[in-house]
């Protein structure tokens, strides 16, 4: 039994040696999951709500998980986000179990929607005075806890000893910043134990898959600001206004960005979501002009600071891989991850050899509603047509919820004993 | 004359397709006040530029934004020649209800099925998102749609459709109406498993079912 360092260390050559275009020792099989873990072990009680108010308890439905499938990663997708916090910062634009009056059973991941936070009318706000807007508009309106940053402003006008901070006198400026405060306090716990959680993962031989997050702009602008409707409207009537606020969003996402270059983290790899560039949503042109123009640069910076961006499509992508393919091409071979919830993967891998590692291709559906012999037969197509020479790692269409056992057990079986 | 409406017509149905309003407004006035029955403007201006889109879309020619844009000229324009068209006697080809099942929020698809439907002279309610079976049931009493669409966009929410057929069973309205259903997760062979009526992979689909469900349900008359 080779003991838990060897273990990290080999998974870890493993899934680099996929991802650098190289033969890896076998294929790396990488499902992240959600809520499968909750599902698969009842007896530990864990469900959505502990990855929010109690980490101890999830955390161990999730050990439990690795230690049974013994997964080439560690693949839990989201946890620890702050549930306490969100009690008194109140976000808008999402639901989840555990907050007072919810709808939501425990067992419901978070549920995000979207509120137009910004109004068509906003965008010369915004791109005048970013910070401006965020303070006393977009905060506001999307935290009802924040609401009293709508009078935090500072004026300088007759500035005699402390007369400028005057309007911190106004008890719901104080009550929000105060709840500002309570948050950091909150998030620097957060932070400590989701880190113990990497740590703990790390001993046990599971080395993580991302260390941080990035978002193309023209996802920030539909998720956050104008919602996806909003955003279709403004693509037909406005685009010069997506334009100017993608660049805006590009380049505050970067400055972030490059001060991780230094960081000490043990992989460097960074999950970017693409949300609202699939097929139908936007024209080619649009898409190149808007999604990934702005978009590019970020995946630039990454790369120059030797990170592996994880581009992470959802939704069809057939009319938009080549175009994807000719701009990775402006990197080194390697350089990318791309996760593919649809498509032929066949296809996928002749397109992308040589260019970038792919990964993804058992149907969540299929793994919730199929048959076993299906998953085996699944399984066996990806690794007969993906696997030769890398560039290719085992998942599931997108991070598994739920599952039948014996489905999750053959996708683990066929795929290692291929 | 015969030429000036076939223009008219022609231009009212690229209007229509390229989302111009006041271009639009402007051609229903003349053709209103030239003597084109609004029943014409409406089915061979207004409704063929919307059918024609329709096709551009399945065929990935234009988007969800040329869509939306045009389904706002084509609500418009019916706003505009409704009195006339009540005038005239006629009356859509059928009525529908819309909705996104109970604990999905996902509006796009539902959306477009509707503005697709309206694109095929169908009278739509849409309800929004999150509807549950009892909004639904009232919504059936109180509106007497020919066709219930439902949209499901979450593995979660897909029981939800069986949820919502059975339950509208229950209340007594299950044989008042045909029911639709869609979205990504969906698939032909859960649609008949749960006993839906119909079921299409996309809304432009899902409008021509629904008019060959409207034809088919009156031959049955
Ligand atoms: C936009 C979006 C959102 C937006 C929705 C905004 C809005 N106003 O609608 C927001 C941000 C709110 C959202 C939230 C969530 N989402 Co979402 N979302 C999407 C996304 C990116 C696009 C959906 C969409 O609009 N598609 C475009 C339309 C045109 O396509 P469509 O809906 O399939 O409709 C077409 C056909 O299906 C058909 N059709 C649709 N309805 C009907 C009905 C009938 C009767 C018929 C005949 C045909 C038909 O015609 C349509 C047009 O041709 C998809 C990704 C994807 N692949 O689709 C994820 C996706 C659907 N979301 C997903 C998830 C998990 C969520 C969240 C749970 C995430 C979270 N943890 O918060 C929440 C759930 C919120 C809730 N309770 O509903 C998953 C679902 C996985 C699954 N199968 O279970 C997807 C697939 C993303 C992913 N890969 O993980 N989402």
């Amino acid at each position: 039994m080779p003991n838990n360092e060897a273990l990290y260390e080999t998974r870890l050559k493993r899934f680099n040696d996929a991802v650098a275009l190289k033969e890896p020792d076998r294929l790396p099989v990488a499902p992240w999951v959600d809520g499968l873990p909750y599902a698969l072990y009842p007896e530990i009680g864990a469900t959505h709500k502990s990855a929010l108010y109690d980490y101890e308890k999830a955390m161990a439905a999730h050990i439990r998980f690795h230690e049974e499938f013994q997964p080439d990663a560690n693949c839990t997708n989201s946890m620890f986000l702050n549930g306490p916090a969100a009690d008194y910062l109140k976000p808008t634009m999402m639901d989840w179990p555990g907050r007072a009056g919810t709808p939501l059973p425990d067992s419901s991941i978070y549920q995000m929607f979207e509120i137009e936070y910004m109004k068509e009318s906003e965008y010369d706000e915004l791109l005048a005075d970013y910070t401006k807007f965020i303070f006393n508009k977009y905060l506001p309106r999307s935290f009802a806890g924040l609401e009293g940053l709508s009078g935090f402003r500072i004026d300088p006008s007759v500035a005699i000893m402390n007369l400028p901070l005057a309007p911190l006198a106004a008890p719901e400026v104080q009550a929000a910043l105060e709840n500002l405060i309570r948050y950091g306090k909150d998030q620097a716990k957060a932070n400590e134990a989701f880190g113990a959680f990497v740590g703990r993962m790390i001993g046990l031989g599971f080395p993580p898959v991302f260390t941080s997050y990035a978002e193309a702009p023209f996802d920030v602008l539909s998720d956050y600001f104008r919602g996806t409707l909003g955003t279709l409207y403004d693509q037909a009537e406005r685009p010069e206004k997506i334009r100017a606020a993608c660049g805006l969003f590009a380049g505050i996402q970067k400055e972030r960005l490059a001060s991780l270059k230094d960081a000490p983290l043990p992989v460097k790899r960074v999950f970017i979501p693409m949300h609202k560039g699939m097929d139908g949503f936007i024209s080619d042109e649009q898409y190149r002009d808007l999604y990934w123009e702005p978009f590019h640069g970020i995946l630039k910076l990454l790369v120059d600071i030797g990170y592996t961006p994880i581009i992470y499509t959802e939704g069809a992508y057939s009319t938009r891989v080549r175009f994807i393919r000719e701009k990775l091409l402006e990197f080194p071979p390697g350089s990318c991850m791309i996760h593919f919830e649809k498509g032929d993967f066949a296809e996928l891998k002749k397109l992308f050899s040589g260019v970038a590692c792919i990964f993804g291709g058992v149907p969540m559906q299929m793994l919730e509603f199929g048959t076993r012999a299906e998953v085996v037969e699944r399984v066996k197509y990806l690794v007969d047509s993906c696997a030769a020479g890398g560039g290719y790692i085992l998942d599931a269409s997108g991070a598994i919820e739920n599952a039948k056992r014996e489905n999750i057990e053959a996708m683990f079986e066929t795929a290692r004993s291929a | 004359m015969e030429k000036g409406r076939t223009k008219v017509l022609e231009d009212l149905a690229d209007a229509v397709e390229r989302g111009k309003l006041p271009e639009m407004t402007e051609l229903l006035a003349k053709g209103l006040s030239g003597g084109i029955r609004a029943e014409s403007l409406l089915n061979d201006g207004l409704i063929r530029g919307m059918m024609r889109l329709g096709v551009k879309f399945k065929n990935h020619e234009v988007f969800v934004p040329d869509v939306l844009v045009a389904s706002r000229a084509l609500k418009k324009g019916s706003e505009i020649l409704r009195p006339a068209l009540s005038g005239e006697g006629v009356a859509p080809i059928g009525v529908a209800v819309v909705a996104t099942v109970k604990g999905d929020l996902h509006d796009i698809g539902k959306t477009l099925v509707g503005i697709m439907f309206e694109g095929v002279g169908i009278r739509v309610v849409d309800l929004g998102v999150d509807v549950d079976a009892e909004t639904l049931g009232k919504a059936i009493i109180c509106h007497k749609p020919d066709i219930v669409a439902l949209s499901a966009l979450l593995n979660t929410t897909l029981n939800q459709l069986a949820e919502a057929i059975s339950a509208l069973d229950r209340a007594g309205l299950r044989r008042r109406v045909r029911i639709m259903v869609g979205g990504s997760p969906v698939t032909e062979e859960f649609a008949a498993r749960i006993g839906a009526d119909g079921y299409a992979d996309d809304a432009v689909t899902a409008a021509q079912t629904a008019r060959n469900i409207l034809e088919q349900a009156r031959r049955e008359r």
